[in-house]
């Protein structure tokens, strides 16, 4: 015979668990893009999201519900990066200083201001703009990071110079930039 | 350095493409200013988001899946929040899969179709290597209406009349830069939040249907025909207001934002079939009014009052209809109309007949002028008639106030003659303005001198509309007031904002000769 009172504490448990996921999974963008952030350039970025991943999930239980998820979240991520990089005994931050990283991380903390970080669509706004694109350029941006190339792999695809393709996804970021920009400033009129 | 070079350093920096040196060059750039440290963050989120969104060498739905299994093995009795993840992930493929539905259909920003006769250029400065369709800008695309009127369709639903002299670009794709122009907007509900900036002024759409002005050397206005928007004053004091339908605003020089009448028929809602015009047919004379009709947007407000003693005995039988004798003692057509500002294009057309031996006098009147009098600059527009020393006759002329131009054809005949006057724009540099001067239909070789005041400073041709020495536009009488008025018969008067095609010119003379 089953105990009410034991199904009473593990629906309790399955609810708390379940606002758990529902957090980290809200989460996913905005942590992928801070680590992103703190090394620029590393291909090994999506992994270490994934370590912090697990360690939260490992650490639930330490986290008090209430309390403020996104700061416990990035500081788990932060020391992810910390641990990656002595792990590869690279015991400083590449180029960045505790200043620079403090302020990033407060930024991402704080803030929230990007609507990836805030919709539920993760990376609303990017996918948004990324649908405006011709498809030629928008085979250039894939092709560059989906298929993990190198500028130098893709110029040999495309058939063009190495400066011209970097030319390119240079001009088609910097119009990304500006169009997420513009769906950003719409929502705050909305808001 | 600039914007654009530390924008390519930050995003070789986010691609991990800078060796040690240039990366604390960098560093130090982010660090110094806060402007580079946002765009650095943006460039940095970009760049995980494509790698997200592309499923690269260890997306997160494979994390998702991890993270899912060793929930599995946890406990059987999470299996809610295990399901949970599992839609989770799900989502992510649905978006993934809505995502490639997006791309397969991305539409251009923004469209646009021209009045005929239009002139406009564009430039090209997409972020994309591929230039856009004829019919369509891209951001950063940038385009000079020299005259003509441009329609504009955003992909948001958001339409757009602009009336040139223009010149706009695409800063985003909600999001328009006016530098010069009369432009209309309609705003659907779905698009709310669509900005316009001139120089002067900032427009912040809140579901609305709004005009905006912007002109050199004349304050920016913003007219609300429905709806509401926020303008934001972007010079000295920075004012800002909402403002409601049926209200508009002017802005001054210490960025305060002043009342002003709205005037809806200010702008064009419809695009024309052809360049905005003012018609002035004299064939409507009611007591001293007479009527104006025409597409440009000014028309119907323009007010024109013959000055005579005698308004009704003025009018006569003209080539279409009535015409109006002027008979040089005093009569003349006041009007309160400014006149085509700056160095907007223009065509002045008309019919007209000089009885011989008319004007002995050594000043001569203007058929039609507007503008400042004064000689030393060109500030005026007038369209006349100047004697040819050698043998007295008239001949037809144009004086933009320091240069002149003639033509060497008579025309004190007694018989109607049609002349078309043209100005054609800003020229090259401080080139000779570029005027022309078509009699019956026929182009004429010009001739130019300096006006009494000699060679000006400047060849510019900056037609003064506004201001203590503006003078608007009169029929029949100088911008001088000493000298006499026209002593001519005058018929079918059409101004238009641009310069009309030769084929236009043919048609106005041959209709008026056929008949």
């Amino acid at each position: 015979m089953v105990d009410p009172r034991n199904e009473l504490t593990n629906e309790k448990a399955d609810a708390a668990e379940a606002a758990f996921v529902s957090q980290m999974n809200a989460l996913q963008s905005a942590l992928l893009t801070y680590v992103n952030t703190l090394l620029p350039g590393e291909p090994e970025v999506a992994d270490i999201v994934q370590n912090t991943n697990i360690i939260l999930w490992k650490k639930r239980a330490d986290f008090e519900p209430g309390t403020n998820f996104r700061a416990w979240a990035f500081s788990v991520a932060y020391w992810e990066v910390r641990t990656w990089l002595t792990n590869r005994r690279r015991k400083s931050w590449l180029v960045f200083d505790e200043d620079l990283v403090t302020a990033i991380t407060e930024r991402f903390i704080n803030s929230g201001s990007s609507h990836s970080q805030r919709s539920p669509d993760s990376f609303y706004s990017l996918r948004h703009c990324l649908a405006k694109l011709r498809d030629a350029d928008r085979l250039v941006l894939l092709n560059h990071y989906q298929q993990g190339k190198s500028i130098a792999e893709c110029s040999r695809i495309f058939g063009r110079s190495q400066d011209s393709l970097r030319m390119a996804v240079f001009r088609l970021r910097a119009g990304l930039r500006r169009c997420i920009k513009s769906n950003l400033a719409l929502e705050r009129v909305h808001s | 350095m600039k914007p654009r070079e530390y924008e390519l350093l930050l995003q070789r920096f986010v691609d991990g493409d800078l060796d040690e040196d240039a990366c604390r060059e960098v560093v130090a750039l982010i660090k110094s200013d806060p402007s580079v440290f946002e765009i650095y963050c943006e460039y940095a989120e970009i760049d995980a988001g494509m790698r997200y969104l592309t499923g690269g060498p260890a997306n997160l739905l494979e994390q998702q899946t991890a993270l899912t299994e060793q929930s599995r093995q946890t406990t059987l009795k999470r299996a809610k929040g295990v399901a949970l993840l599992a839609a989770a992930a799900a989502i992510i493929v649905l978006s993934t899969v809505l995502y490639l539905r997006l791309i397969a259909e991305a539409p251009p920003v923004l469209t646009f179709r021209s009045s005929s006769d239009t002139r406009l250029t564009i430039t090209h400065t997409v972020e994309s290597e591929e230039t856009p369709e004829p019919d369509a800008l891209a951001v950063g695309s940038r385009m000079m209406v020299k005259q003509g009127c441009v329609e504009f369709t955003f992909e948001s639903g958001v339409s757009c009349i602009v009336k040139g002299p223009a010149d706009l670009t695409l800063l985003e794709e909600n999001s328009l830069r006016l530098d010069r122009g009369s432009s209309w907007f309609h705003v659907p509900t779905k698009a709310v939040g669509f900005q316009v900036q001139t120089p002067e002024l900032e427009v912040v759409d809140l579901g609305t249907e709004f005009g905006v002005i912007s002109q050199p050397d004349e304050n920016d206005e913003v007219h609300v025909l429905k709806g509401r928007v926020a303008l934001t004053a972007l010079l000295g004091r920075k004012e800002e207001v909402i403002l409601e339908a049926g209200q508009a605003r002017t802005v001054n020089f210490v960025g305060r934002l002043s009342q002003t009448a709205v005037r809806p028929e200010a702008f064009l809602t419809e695009l024309p079939s052809s360049l905005p015009s003012i018609s002035i047919s004299f064939d409507d004379l009611v007591g001293d009014q007479l009527s104006v009709t025409g597409s440009h947007p000014d028309a119907t407000s323009i007010e024109a009052r013959l000055v005579s003693s005698t308004p009704a005995s003025c009018v006569i039988p003209g080539v279409v209809g009535n015409a109006i004798a002027f008979n040089g003692k005093g009569d003349w057509i006041q009007t309160d109309w400014p006149g085509f500002s700056g160095d907007t294009p223009r065509s002045v057309a008309f019919w007209f007949r000089i009885p011989p031996g008319a004007h002995s006098a050594s000043h001569f009147p203007a058929v039609v002028g507007w503008g400042s009098l004064e000689n030393h600059y060109n500030g005026k527009w007038k369209v006349w008639f100047t004697r040819n020393n050698d043998d007295g006759e008239l001949l037809p002329g144009i004086s933009l106030g320091a240069d002149d131009y003639f033509c060497e054809t008579p025309v004190d005949d007694g018989h109607w003659h049609h002349l078309v006057a043209i100005f054609n724009g800003p020229a090259i540099a401080d080139e000779m303005p570029e005027c022309s001067l078509y009699l019956d239909g026929t182009s004429r070789p010009l001739l130019h001198h300096f006006g009494p005041e000699g060679p000006p400073a400047s060849r510019e041709v900056q037609t003064v509309t506004s201001g203590p020495h503006a003078n608007p536009m009169a029929i029949g009488f100088g911008l001088d007031t000493k000298v006499p008025t026209l002593q001519a018969d005058l018929d079918e008067l059409q101004l238009f904002e641009g310069v009309i095609p030769e084929q236009t010119i043919l048609e106005l003379y041959e209709m008026g000769r056929a008949r």
